[in-house]
């Protein structure tokens, strides 16, 4: 099938078809790290914001994943950091059951905040509740949460491990965007595996879609090993480009969405 | 007294009335309870597009039929909130340069996007440092003048009058980094104990990002012409008034999508993936609350947006326009001594109002020649005898509106000439995009042959009957006497304002 059949894919066929996937063996169940190139589209460029990082340990009930954004801020010298630590359930969407979660602005990861931009937030999971306490002194409020639920950074671990099989849905869950703001009516499914041209192979791939409130629209890509290599969700795109530390190559230039649109134009004509 | 004599003589000519409560408006003693103030200022969102306003706005085309806010309903609810609320100039930078002076366009400078404020214009962040001794804080997105949306901590992107926290949209894209200024700002309202109070603005850019919805910047690969998510009965129903007959001569062609472009699915997904947008915004508006919350104290909140966006009405997209999509905003006030619940339907209200409104709950003297009033009375639930019958906005420009509470009047002068190069003037640094619509930024003459239709398109809604806007009455011989009324209207108004250097009037 075309790539320009994929309502996610198309925006950046370019980078895609200049891919180079990770040539090491992949568990979703085991250790790994997994580092994001966090793109939006504006303007018809394509603008690099940040990176997201997912370090994943097994535990016996499930998973401990450590996750770190950095995102660039309107100073050169500073940037937007959000390091979060979750204890997660093996359920299918890994659900966090406690979670601590730092923002601030700063020069650096280990650098003190700028200007009281820093917080902490810890969150626990307990009895169809979820508690959240800032800094550790203010119990500030307590949410019903149903279940089943998940978390929009977790599903980068979670979506890895879904049954890449016809029929496979979870037809309503609820969600956490970012680490704390809790949405219900979301739904995941798997819609289909297609050979997807990437720069020295065709590679068999599986996608994933989801809705819900507040979601644009999302498209989860993987591969045969489960391995997420991109995801799309309106003018927001995640490109899988390190793998336990180890760089991938991809075309990043500003001009990947032009020229994914000079593509499919192309390949109307 | 918020509002000098001639800014109430001049708003009583023509049959408006203005009589506000005694002891209600004015200066509060500095050094008394004065509240700290988190000002929510958000990008191109549609005052329908919040679920508290269902029971309100019944019709199942206005978008609270099609989303969830909480954290809006939360303020909604115990708040009060504005559904005659209008931009004073929908698209950005006029709109915000309104909030942030509480002047008109031609009377701040800002008349189109990207045109810095009038240095002799002062800002509310500089007013409230200056006469109330207010710690003034600015995080995410300003693009109140200048064409730049985020500011720096230093330099020519700095705010005058505010400390600045760097964070948001300064790429043009608000998901991702409206959540640097949702997180930015809950740290900081949760930190501070200055003894100073505390004026807070934070910008959040979205749901601006549907802007790349557009045909030309999405190139027909962000908007889709099929179901292809299986969104279903999620998809969004049209609005009635997709196809008017009327000649819309003078507004700007550029956001309005042909049916040749867009079909029904297009604009379905169109709206839904806006109104997905607006909830991802009221989740930055939660966290902001988390923290207001958590302080628990004098802390008042105010939200309000710089314009709306078409939503296909009207097939249009974006701003800029005259018409009720693009000029109602949101506005939501809650805090210590509001009224909760309280959802005005009846009074007119501005972009202009909230520089005063801000000046007497924080107990400072508003400047002089403010064109708005301060929400005080209503918010408060004191005893108003009249309000305002009519709201004035400029738009594209040349375009003026007069809205009453039956009837919209719209004027504009298109555009017809050339201008071989950009005028330069050291007043208007960023003259080029002005050149976008025909140049002589720094001039506006009506009628100028060369550069401008001598006679405006007009037109009269009668918004009570028509709230779609699908008649247009301006050539209608049975209401040429409204139309000369507000037309006058319009004309007193005009007298009122002190247009500044950039503009002349004729």
């Amino acid at each position: 099938m075309s790539i320009n059949q994929f309502a996610g894919l198309r925006k950046i066929r370019r980078l895609v078809e200049s891919y180079q996937r990770p040539v090491d063996k992949f568990d979703p169940s085991g250790s790994w790290s997994h580092q994001y190139d966090i793109y939006m589209i504006a303007h018809s460029n394509f603008v690099n914001l940040g990176t997201i990082r997912v370090s994943r340990k097994p535990s016996k009930n499930g998973a401990r994943l450590e996750l770190l954004t950095v995102r660039p801020t309107a100073e050169p010298n500073l940037q937007h950091f959000t390091q979060a630590t979750l204890v997660c359930e093996g359920n299918l969407l890994a659900s966090p059951r406690q979670w601590s979660v730092t923002t601030k602005i700063a020069a650096s990861e280990t650098a003190a905040p700028y200007f009281n931009s820093g917080m902490t937030k810890t969150s626990e999971f307990n009895n169809g509740q979820v508690c959240i306490s800032a800094d550790g002194k203010t119990m500030d409020k307590t949410i019903p949460l149903t279940e089943p639920y998940g978390c929009k950074f977790c599903m980068l671990d979670a979506v890895q491990r879904m049954p890449a099989e016809k029929g496979f849905v979870i037809p309503e869950f609820v969600f956490l965007d970012e680490y704390d703001q809790i949405r219900s009516g979301y739904r995941l499914e798997f819609r289909q595996n297609t050979s997807i041209q990437l720069k020295y192979e065709t590679a068999m791939l599986s996608l994933f879609t989801m809705a819900g409130t507040g979601q644009i629209p999302a498209s989860y890509w993987r591969d045969a090993t489960g391995r997420l290599l991109f995801f799309v969700s309106g003018l927001e795109v995640y490109v899988l480009s390190e793998e336990n530390g180890i760089p991938l190559g991809f075309y990043k230039e500003p001009d990947v969405f032009k020229q994914s649109a000079q593509l499919m134009k192309k390949e109307g004509e | 007294m918020s509002l000098n004599r001639r800014d109430f003589l001049g708003s009583a000519v023509g049959g408006t009335l203005l009589s506000l409560s005694g002891g209600s408006v004015g200066a509060a003693p500095i050094g008394t309870d004065r509240p700290n103030i988190l000002m929510i200022i958000v990008d191109q969102m549609n005052l329908d597009a919040i679920s508290a306003y269902r029971e309100i706005l019944k019709d199942p085309a206005y978008g609270c039929h099609w989303l969830n806010t909480p954290n809006l309903d939360y303020l909604v609810g115990n708040g009060t909130s504005f559904i005659e609320s209008h931009s004073a100039d929908p698209i950005c930078c006029p709109a915000r340069a309104s909030v942030f002076t509480g002047r008109m366009s031609c009377e701040h400078g800002v008349f189109y996007n990207n045109i810095g404020i009038d240095a002799d214009v002062p800002n509310l962040g500089q007013w409230l440092e200056r006469e109330a001794g207010y710690k003034t804080v600015y995080c995410g997105k300003w693009h109140a003048g200048g064409a730049w949306n985020c500011p720096t901590i230093s330099g020519v992107r700095k705010i005058p009058g505010f400390d600045i926290l760097p964070v948001g949209s300064h790429y043009g894209v608000g998901r991702t980094l409206d959540y640097e200024v949702s997180t930015s700002t809950e740290a900081f309202v949760r930190n501070y104990k200055d003894p100073r109070p505390l004026f807070m603005v934070a910008g959040l850019l979205n749901p601006h990002d549907i802007c790349f919805w557009h045909p030309v910047s999405s190139r027909g690969l962000i908007t889709l012409d099929e179901d292809y998510y299986g969104l279903g009965e999620a998809l969004p129903s049209l609005p009635p008034n997709q196809d008017v007959s009327f000649d819309e001569t003078g507004i700007t062609d550029r956001n309005k999508i042909d049916p040749n472009q867009w079909g029904d699915m297009q604009w379905k997904n169109y709206i839904h993936d806006y109104l997905r947008q607006i909830e991802i915004l009221d989740r930055d508006v939660g966290r902001m609350l988390d923290a207001v919350r958590a302080r628990d104290d004098n802390t008042v909140v105010i939200f309000t947006s710089d314009h709306g966006d078409g939503a296909g009405r009207h097939r249009r997209v974006g701003k800029w326009q005259p018409y009720e999509s693009s000029v109602k905003v949101p506005l939501i006030i809650y805090g210590p001594g509001v009224r909760a619940g309280a959802v005005d339907q009846k009074h007119l209200v501005s972009g202009v109002d909230l520089f005063p409104t801000v000046c007497e709950l924080a107990g400072a003297v508003s400047p002089q020649n403010m064109r708005g009033y301060s929400l005080v009375p209503l918010l408060r639930g004191t005893a108003m005898q009249e309000w305002r019958d009519h709201v004035y906005y400029s738009f594209q420009h040349t375009g003026r509106c007069i809205r009453t509470k039956k009837y919209k009047y719209v004027m504009r002068y298109k555009f017809s000439g050339q201008v071989s190069k950009p005028p330069s003037g050291p007043e208007v640094p960023d003259l080029p995009f002005v050149l976008k619509e025909g140049g002589a930024a720094s001039r506006f003459v009506p009628g100028e042959g060369d550069r401008f239709e001598k006679e405006p398109n007009e037109f009269l809604f009668d918004i009570e009957n028509d709230p779609w806007e699908t008649r247009n009455l301006a050539g209608d011989p049975q209401y040429s006497t409204v139309l000369e009324a507000h037309e006058q209207l319009l004309r007193n108004w005009e007298a009122m304002l002190d247009i500044g250097t950039r503009h002349d009037r004729n």
